[in-house]
């Protein structure tokens, strides 16, 4: 599975790897829930060292599309969370 | 899935869809989007020169508004001369007030120099992953019928326009960090030129800069008084004396 990490490029990681990456996520979207700044950041923080350790990086190159993307490391709370909220972000583009 | 990585993956993907309409017709739209790709990158490259440019200048800025602190010192020390240890203690609050506020942007402009750093590499990406497009355009043309070359293309060029979509979005989270430091800091800058920042108001119209001039003019006054008696002669028995008569006359 192909993971982009938003502004640094594409990985390819194993299964195990993303299914560890999903189990972060959850506690993700539990951070952003909670409004938790450092939490979000330090989840987010390790979700993107664990694609940039474990994956091994796309080459140059490569032509291929990511699977999913793991957003800026600078990304806020209040960003994160209209990802995750705003409907229309998703509905008004596709 | 409905965490943050379903999510952004999806706004990624319709975006990155969007994009792909554009390519729809094998061998003749090839060479076309090749070019397009070609001239996005020269955007991308003056985008980053833009960021870079502003990152100078507001370095710049953060060097202005650090000699501006010294201006502080010279009110503390006009205010000490004047035995206002009031005023001192304000003017020296000011100076530390905007050092926080330098420190903490100048640690900003820092990631900003790592986030420049990422935006280059991240253009030499896009480069080659331009090139490579090139190359497998050729080979595309070359090696397949219609239909099969249809797939391929879509294949290419969706990975190509992803990591363009990836690089202009990094551009624009620059351009945006940039642009609000550079209005914090002219926000500073406005209040240290004139002397007031909000929080250690004195008071409307009670301006640290104005009690210190207010003093100085003071001793000016003082001081041209002491000089006029001198000439006529009254020296500093002058007071003394119109003290001692009003005393005689009670």
């Amino acid at each position: 599975m192909i993971v982009r990490v938003q502004g640094s490029g594409q990985y390819r990681l194993t299964d195990t790897d993303v299914q560890a990456l999903h189990a972060l996520d959850h506690q993700l979207v539990e951070a952003v829930k909670a409004r938790d700044e450092v939490r979000t950041h330090q989840v987010l923080a390790e979700m993107i060292a664990l694609a940039q350790d474990k994956g091994s990086p796309v080459g140059d190159a490569e032509l291929a599309s990511s699977d999913t993307v793991l957003p800026f490391d600078s990304i806020s709370v209040d960003e994160v969370g209209a990802l995750l909220k705003h409907e229309s972000l998703v509905g008004s583009a596709g | 899935m409905a965490g943050v990585l379903g999510r952004i993956s999806t706004i990624f993907k319709a975006k990155m869809n969007a994009a792909l309409d554009a390519a729809e017709n094998p061998s003749e739209t090839l060479d076309l989007s090749y070019e397009q790709q070609v001239e996005q990158l020269q955007k991308v490259r003056r985008g980053i020169a833009d960021v870079v440019t502003a990152k100078s200048r507001l370095q710049l800025q953060l060097t202005k508004l650090q000699q501006d602190s010294a201006k502080f010192d010279n009110q503390a020390r006009q205010a000490l001369a004047a035995n206002r240890e009031d005023l001192a203690r304000l003017a020296l609050q000011r100076k530390a007030d905007l050092q926080t506020q330098l420190t903490s942007m100048q640690g900003q402009v820092e990631n900003l120099e790592a986030q420049q750093q990422q935006l280059q590499t991240g253009e030499q990406r896009l480069s080659a992953k331009i090139e490579a497009f090139r190359t497998r355009k050729e080979t595309i043309k070359a090696q397949y019928t219609a239909a099969q070359a249809q797939v391929r293309i879509s294949e290419a060029a969706s990975g190509l326009s992803e990591e363009m979509a990836d690089v202009n979005a990094a551009i624009q989270r620059a351009e945006d960090k940039t642009q609000a430091m550079q209005a914090r800091a002219n926000a500073i800058g406005e209040l240290t030129a004139s002397g007031t920042l909000p929080d250690m108001l004195v008071g409307p119209g009670d301006d640290l800069q104005a009690q210190l001039d207010q003093i100085s003019a003071g001793s000016g006054v003082d001081a041209e008084l002491a000089a006029l008696k001198a000439q006529l002669g009254q020296g500093a028995e002058a007071p003394k004396q119109l003290g001692e008569h009003s005393g005689n006359g009670q």
